[in-house]
């Protein structure tokens, strides 16, 4: 009965506090092991004033093993998972321990995004960009979480991204003029898009003449 | 003592015990005359408690003797706690053979020889199977070890014996790097590992709350009456910190407080999780000691803690790459296993074919065993067919053949008997015809795949079945001695014969991988056909197991010894076929095998 009486203490706590950068509620009213909770961008970041979503399970022994957390909001981060949204966090793995509350464990999905660990990436292409172009990196980051974590966010995530054109390539940090070279040779926007993220080239430059070379090989297959 | 009346003497010792002795016959001319008079004493299972103190100075006498016969042949190990010689390799067929006597407390001793019980399976198998120098350990000698490790680096670092543990588990044992660093900072080691800065160690605080006043639980959100506390004040209650600590025992590792870097002493382990936990710690933390010390293997039998040092691992690389396999034998329940593998003794197959026949089996097996549980192949045009329901009478989709879909025969001859195959045999004809047949298409290699993966474990799992078999068997024959009054001796035929034929199992099975990866040539015919032969001494052997009245299997003792004979003499064919092949280069090189898919 130890982990029911824990995490309502836990909800309390949240609830609280009102400084409102951290939220935590149960998904349904009836399940105590399903929560979600929410969290602001640490500012200076290219996740500032976005608010990100995260589904939280709580097993059966906890506070004795780790909540299982991953986002629902799409992040641009070396240490999640762009796909799942799956975390790579020593707390929420082997390094949990029974001190630590779903609120801690928020505040440190927090401080990870201000603070990325690439050299033990969950998404090995965002942590290859991240290392060879970080400006670049930045760029994409805040461009999702424009997308995916701004207020008005929740009803966007579906269809809007291909409104605009230019979305999709900024959206995996695609550089523009390279998509627009390859564009002047004749070749189709999407298949381009697609080719490059296949590759993981980010950039073309001109005078890299056997990656384009590659790419159109590629592009003409 | 000169080393004729002793060897005589063990001789005649054996002879007394009864052990059957002429069974190994089959193979001892040869090298009778080669070993001379040295031969009993290599084949002596050395008696290790009770004769030591007498068999030492014996044994110092055959070396000694030996040495001047054989020069440099043997070689005689140092050791702390025991002697420890080898006799090396015989002149002759370059086998070698280790013994070594000791009267350690730990580090059990063992004795690797030739036993006249054991027949002569060992010395068939040595074909290419090489014994390595080695020791024996279990979990309890290991403990021993580390605790003198600990004992040492205390009294070198001048440091207590808990706090050593908490380093060297910190350290994962690597004791080098430990004492490195500690010499060069004390103090960042003992923060790191999370000791307290000063050497005297404190112990945690057990309190025990006044119900009016109970303790508010941080982790559970209770009140509790009884907490425990380490230095650092982070008190919690006792079933908390327990389980807390109990998930970590299993991890080998430090456990710390939970909120801070302290770590908990091994007095604060058996104060909250009763006394011999921190033994529990220990025992995991040997995992890491074991896997630091390249020399020492774990057993790879399922459940079994035996662990051994190769003394000479150093050989192990050039006796893989000579096609030989080095292996030991675990010392708890006597597992041989290849050192190099880390697999049971897979005689006469190389490592290098074990290896690739394994992942092959690994990478197959499943897809592999679902066609072989859910497929017949049509007995005309040999496409897979699942049956997903209905009658056993059959038609095949792409050739019309009809059959049956249990015996695999044509439905024709089945006349009215629909449901009810009384048509028995039909398929095992089919796979030896099979045998016959030279590989050329990829399907074809899928189908000499599934042929040997087959046989490869219906053998090991008659090794199973044979295993239970022959304990029920040897249990029943010993309850029948304490009724009939048949001897010990009399009765242990039964043991010998059990090794015999899982020895010649085992050999049958790792000899279809052999077979798997060579290329198709006549020498490889009469390979199968001795391979067949072993098959049936096997099977013949494995049948007389199956004899349930006690009282028969004792009458049949005569019938017993000769199929053993019959065993091992094809087993030896077998090995010796086997030599040929490997020596011949019908086995195509490394790259070959490795390229060498089912697809």
């Amino acid at each position: 009965m130890s982990r029911v009486k824990r995490i309502l203490k836990e909800l309390e706590d949240v609830q609280k506090d009102t400084s409102a950068s951290i939220t935590l509620v149960l998904v349904s009213e009836s399940d105590l092991s399903h929560l979600t909770g929410t969290f602001l961008g640490p500012p200076d970041t290219p996740y500032a004033n976005g608010r990100f979503q995260v589904d939280i399970h709580i097993p059966n022994e906890y506070p004795f093993k780790p909540p299982q957390m991953k986002f629902d909001t799409k992040v641009y981060h070396p240490n999640i998972s762009s796909v799942t949204g799956a975390i790579c966090l020593d707390i929420l793995k082997d390094a949990w321990t029974p001190i630590l509350t779903l609120k801690s464990s928020l505040i440190s999905l927090q401080s990870l995004l201000q603070s990325p660990e690439p050299s033990d990436p969950q998404d090995a292409e965002v942590a290859k960009h991240y290392l060879s172009d970080l400006a670049g990196f930045q760029k994409t980051a805040k461009y999702w979480t424009e997308i995916y974590a701004s207020a008005d966010a929740g009803k966007k995530n579906g269809g809007s991204d291909s409104s605009k054109d230019g979305d999709d390539a900024k959206l995996y940090g695609i550089d523009e003029a390279t998509v627009g070279n390859f564009q002047n040779m004749g070749f189709d926007r999407a298949k381009i898009i697609e080719v490059l993220r296949r590759l993981g080239f980010k950039k073309v430059e001109s005078g890299e003449p056997r990656t384009e070379n590659k790419v159109i090989e590629e592009l003409l297959k | 003592m000169p080393p004729d009346s002793v060897s005589n003497e063990k001789l005649e010792s054996y002879d007394s015990d009864g052990s059957e002795v002429h069974i190994d016959s089959v193979e001892e001319e040869e090298e009778e005359e080669d070993f001379g008079s040295f031969e009993y004493s290599e084949e002596e299972e050395f008696p290790i408690d009770e004769e030591e103190g007498e068999e030492l100075e014996d044994y110092d006498d055959i070396i000694s003797n030996s040495e001047s016969q054989f020069g440099d042949d043997f070689d005689i190990e140092p050791s702390t706690n025991g002697t420890t010689f080898t006799s090396g390799s015989s002149p002759n067929n370059g086998h070698a053979t280790t013994d070594s006597i000791g009267n350690s407390r730990r580090g059990d001793e063992y004795s690797y020889g030739l036993t006249q019980g054991q027949f002569r399976e060992e010395s068939t198998s040595l074909v290419n199977s090489t014994p390595m120098k080695f020791k024996t350990y279990t979990t309890m000698d290991l403990i021993d070890k580390m605790h003198k490790q600990c004992r040492k680096l205390s009294e070198i670092l001048v440091i207590s014996q808990d706090n050593v543990i908490n380093l060297l588990q910190f350290f994962s044992w690597n004791s080098e790097r430990l004492m490195e660093d500690y010499v060069t900072d004390p103090m960042k080691v003992r923060k790191d590992a999370g000791l307290l800065e000063d050497s005297h160690d404190l112990t945690g605080v057990c309190t025990t709350y006044p119900k009016t006043n109970p303790f508010s639980c941080f982790i559970c959100c209770d009140d509790k009456l009884t907490t425990y506390k380490l230095a650092c004040n982070h008190e919690y209650c006792t079933d908390c910190y327990g389980r807390y600590v109990e998930d970590r025992l299993s991890e080998g590792r430090v456990i710390k407080c939970p909120d801070c870097d302290l770590t908990l002493q091994t007095r604060d382990i058996d104060n909250i999780c009763g006394e011999g936990s921190s033994l529990k710690l220990l025992e995991s933390s040997m995992k890491e000691y074991v896997e630091r010390l390249r020399a020492f293997k774990w057993c790879p039998a399922p459940d079994c803690k035996g662990i051994v040092e190769v003394l000479n691992m150093s050989e192990v690389k050039d006796l893989v790459n000579e096609g030989k396999i080095p292996f030991v034998r675990c010392g708890s329940e006597g597992h041989q296993f290849c050192v190099s593998c880390l697999f049971e003794n897979h005689s006469p197959a190389p490592c290098q074919i074990t290896k690739n026949w394994i992942t092959k089996c690994k990478d197959d097996s499943e897809t592999v065993k679902w066609i072989l549980t859910n497929t017949q192949t049509c007995p005309r045009c040999e496409t897979s067919i699942e049956k997903n329901g209905g009658c056993n009478h059959m038609t095949c989709k792409k050739c019309r053949h009809e059959f049956c879909w249990i015996c695999l025969g044509d439905w024709k001859l089945h006349g009215s008997s629909y449901y009810n195959c009384t048509r028995t045999g039909t398929k095992d004809q089919i796979i030896t015809n099979e045998n016959k047949k030279t590989i050329a298409s990829t399907k074809e290699s899928l189908k000499r795949y599934l042929h040997f993966y087959n046989l490869f474990s219906v053998h090991e799992v008659s090794t199973k079945l044979d295993m239970a078999r022959c304990s029920v068997v040897q249990s029943t024959v010993r309850d029948l001695q304490v009724v009939s009054g048949i001897s010990w001796i009399e009765a242990q035929f039964i043991a010998d014969s059990a090794k015999v034929l899982l020895s010649g199992r085992q050999c049958l099975k790792w000899s279809y991988p052999l077979a798997f990866y060579c290329d198709s040539t006549p020498l490889l015919n009469i390979f199968e056909n001795v391979q067949a032969e072993l098959a049936m001494a096997v099977e013949s052997l494995s049948k007389m197991f199956e004899i349930e009245d006690p009282a028969e299997i004792v009458e049949k003792k005569k019938e017993f010894i000769d199929d053993c004979g019959v065993v091992l003499l094809r087993q030896n064919a077998v090995l010796s076929c086997m030599k040929e092949l490997l020596e011949s280069k019908t086995l195509p090189d490394e790259a070959f095998i490795l390229k060498k898919s089912v697809r």
